[in-house]
């Protein structure tokens, strides 16, 4: 009977499945290429969060493979019913040796106008990928929401030039 | 006239003169050998069977008359000792015996268990079908039979022949329902001349009990109860006249009438057919005196013929034990069955050994291979967990690239192992269904039996009183 187990046991190593190779990091350049976002890109990071209701998340707004880029006007959308903006930080993409200006609109109808400009020291523009803001939620009600861009986002170079968004990530918050 | 009644006086005085025996008996391994008793039957007329009891230190002494006697040493849970060599002594002078040490009888008991739970177990250990096992022990109680004695009324041989020690389950012995007619022929209160023995039975009522043995004037001829200080462990069975019928016109002769003396065995036995019990007890009852042995059987049909047997002039000693379990033949099927649940196996049972050890090395070299594949398995999903961990996790472009890349090789290296364990798993069926194919091609053929009888064989020699054993192993 021993043998037997020993055997089955092996049978039962022999039957492991290889895990499913997937690389969905939403500020991996090729991952999200493959996805038919095409770069420069607006993202969110993570762009997938589960959470209980009532608990508080952080979500950051990246800019993905831009250049020469010195502003942003960032538009997003967010379901007010089930998302409680709670509190809006600067990221890191336009520190230097001083944080970035920025400022905020919030409104009711759920959508959150952010504005950044950065002053560099040795440069006027930063360039690659990097997070403008994090923005923090609660989960006030249980069930699938998103986190969207708005198409009038903008992002210009020092000379006030805009830069081509081609693609928009979006973000789904799964409270439960 | 005057010389005449001399002589009479002379010989009523010496025939009830008396003589002081002494002597010692011990018990075996014990300190205190009070209790044994020794018993003096007289051969011949004698009413008087006079016995002596030993003190602490096994001393005894007796007055009795100057007689033939048969000498036994008896005490309850011993085996009793005749005096040898014959079992009888005259006494016609102050003697003093030569000491006697009665050996425990719960060790012979003991031992014949550990015999049997060493072939018991050894059956077990070599996957006997429980079925078997069972339908053995079933053996064990339905053969069973209530023997029916009818003893030969002239002769009443038959307290006379039994003053055995019995070891016996079930067993109703012989004399049990006869009755000993009183007769004219020479039969002595054998039965109490026997009846120092001492039984180990379990439901068995004593030789004897109701048996009706009278004792006659006649002279005594049968050494029977001197000579036959028989012990018998037996399970089960039949006692040699159990079905037998005894000619009521059978007188016995001096000759004859020494087969029960010829009996001075000592049985160990289950479910012992002996020969001679569907057979008619012929007038000289010959039959018994082949069984000169000790036996210590199980299931065993002894030699001899129903019926007639030759006496024989020498006390054979030796005695077989010879388990004749017919265990079920061994087959293609069951060494195909044992190499399915274990490759190898039924190559061992089919005696091709070198086959048996290369089919299990095999198998352990693919199962090695498939474990050592499993292991790289494991080691390279660990790192692929880790590393896609990690990628998705973070946020730098470089470090991003740096464990995806990481991930890659590692899931890469999960998916090696992973064809490489199926391969050899795949390998490892192949040679266990050749194995099993092979079990079946290499298997024996229906003839051959799975274990032979087991070759243990049992003696208690009389001369150097010893138990013997011995097995023997048929190497071909």
């Amino acid at each position: 009977m021993k043998h037997i187990t020993m055997f089955i046991l092996l049978l039962l190593m022999a039957c492991e499945e290889v895990p499913e190779e997937v690389y969905d990091n939403p500020l991996d350049i090729e991952a999200i290429t493959e996805e038919g976002i095409e770069t420069p890109a607006l993202m969110f990071f993570p762009d997938e969060i589960n959470i209980n209701t009532k608990e508080i998340f952080t979500v950051s707004v990246y800019a993905l493979d831009v250049q020469n880029v010195a502003g942003a006007y960032i538009n997003i959308n967010y379901d007010q019913d089930k998302l409680l903006l709670i509190a809006i930080n600067p990221g890191t993409f336009f520190s230097d040796l001083q944080d970035p200006l920025y400022f905020s609109e919030t409104q009711n109808s759920g959508k959150i106008e952010l504005y950044t400009v950065f002053f560099g020291a040795d440069s006027s523009s930063v360039s690659g990928t990097g997070s403008f803001f994090s923005i923090m939620f609660a989960a006030s009600e249980s069930g699938v929401s998103s986190l969207t861009y708005s198409t009038n986002c903008e992002l210009v170079d020092p000379d006030d030039n805009q830069i081509e968004i081609k693609g928009f990530g979006e973000g789904v918050v799964n409270a439960h | 006239m005057s010389r005449l009644i001399f002589s009479l006086f002379i010989s009523t005085a010496v025939s009830f003169a008396t003589v002081t025996v002494d002597g010692y008996a011990y018990l075996g391994k014990q300190n205190d050998h009070s209790g044994i008793n020794i018993i003096f039957d007289p051969r011949d007329t004698g009413p008087v069977t006079n016995i002596a009891t030993t003190d602490a230190n096994g001393y005894f002494t007796v007055q009795v008359e100057t007689k033939n006697y048969f000498i036994t040493y008896a005490k309850d849970g011993y085996f009793s000792e005749p005096i040898k060599p014959y079992g009888a002594i005259d006494f016609d002078i102050d003697t003093t015996l030569s000491s006697v040490t009665l050996i425990k009888q719960t060790k012979l008991i003991e031992f014949v268990n550990f015999i049997e739970n060493i072939v018991v177990d050894n059956y077990r250990k070599l996957d006997i079908p429980q079925k078997l096992l069972e339908r053995i022990q079933l053996a064990d109680t339905t053969s069973q039979t209530t023997p029916t004695r009818h003893h030969q009324p002239t002769t009443s041989q038959s307290p006379a022949s039994e003053p055995a020690m019995r070891f016996s389950k079930n067993v109703v012995p012989p004399g049990t329902l006869g009755e000993a007619g009183a007769s004219d022929q020479p039969v002595i209160s054998q039965s109490s001349a026997s009846e120092p023995a001492i039984r180990f039975s379990k439901s068995a009522v004593p030789s004897g009990t109701s048996g009706k043995a009278e004792a006659s004037d006649q002279p005594v001829i049968s050494q029977s109860s001197a000579s036959e200080p028989a012990i018998r462990f037996s399970k089960i069975a039949t006692p040699p006249e159990a079905s037998g019928e005894a000619g009521a016109s059978d007188p016995p002769p001096p000759t004859t009438s020494q087969t029960p003396a010829s009996e001075p065995a000592i049985r160990f036995s289950k479910n012992v057919v002996p020969s001679g019990t569907p057979g008619k007890a012929e007038a000289s009852d010959q039959s018994p005196a082949s069984h000169l042995a000790t036996r210590f059987s199980k299931n065993a049909a002894l030699s001899g013929t129903p019926g007639k047997t030759g006496a024989s002039d020498l006390p054979a000693i030796t005695t077989r034990h010879r388990s004749a379990r017919k265990l079920p033949a061994k087959t293609k099927m069951g060494a195909m069955v044992r190499s399915l649940l274990f490759p190898g196996l039924g190559q061992f049972y089919a005696d091709q050994r070198m086959w048996g050890y290369g089919w299990i090395a095999a198998e352990v070299v693919a199962g090695g291979l498939i474990f050592m594949n499993y292991s790289n398995y494991k080691t390279a999903n660990d790192d692929y967990n880790d590393y896609h961990t990690s990628y998705a996790n973070a946020t730098d472009p470089t470090l991003i690239a740096q464990y995806k890349t990481q991930a890659q090789n590692s899931h890469e290296n999960v998916e090696s192992a992973s064809d490489a364990m199926k391969t050899m798993a795949g390998i490892a069926g192949v040679v266990w269904i050749a194995n099993v194919v092979h079990a079946y091609m290499v298997g024996p053929k229906s003839e051959v039996t799975a274990y032979n009888e087991i070759p243990l064989q049992m003696a208690y020699d009389q001369n150097t009183d010893q138990f013997k054993l011995s097995i023997s192993i048929s190497l071909d």
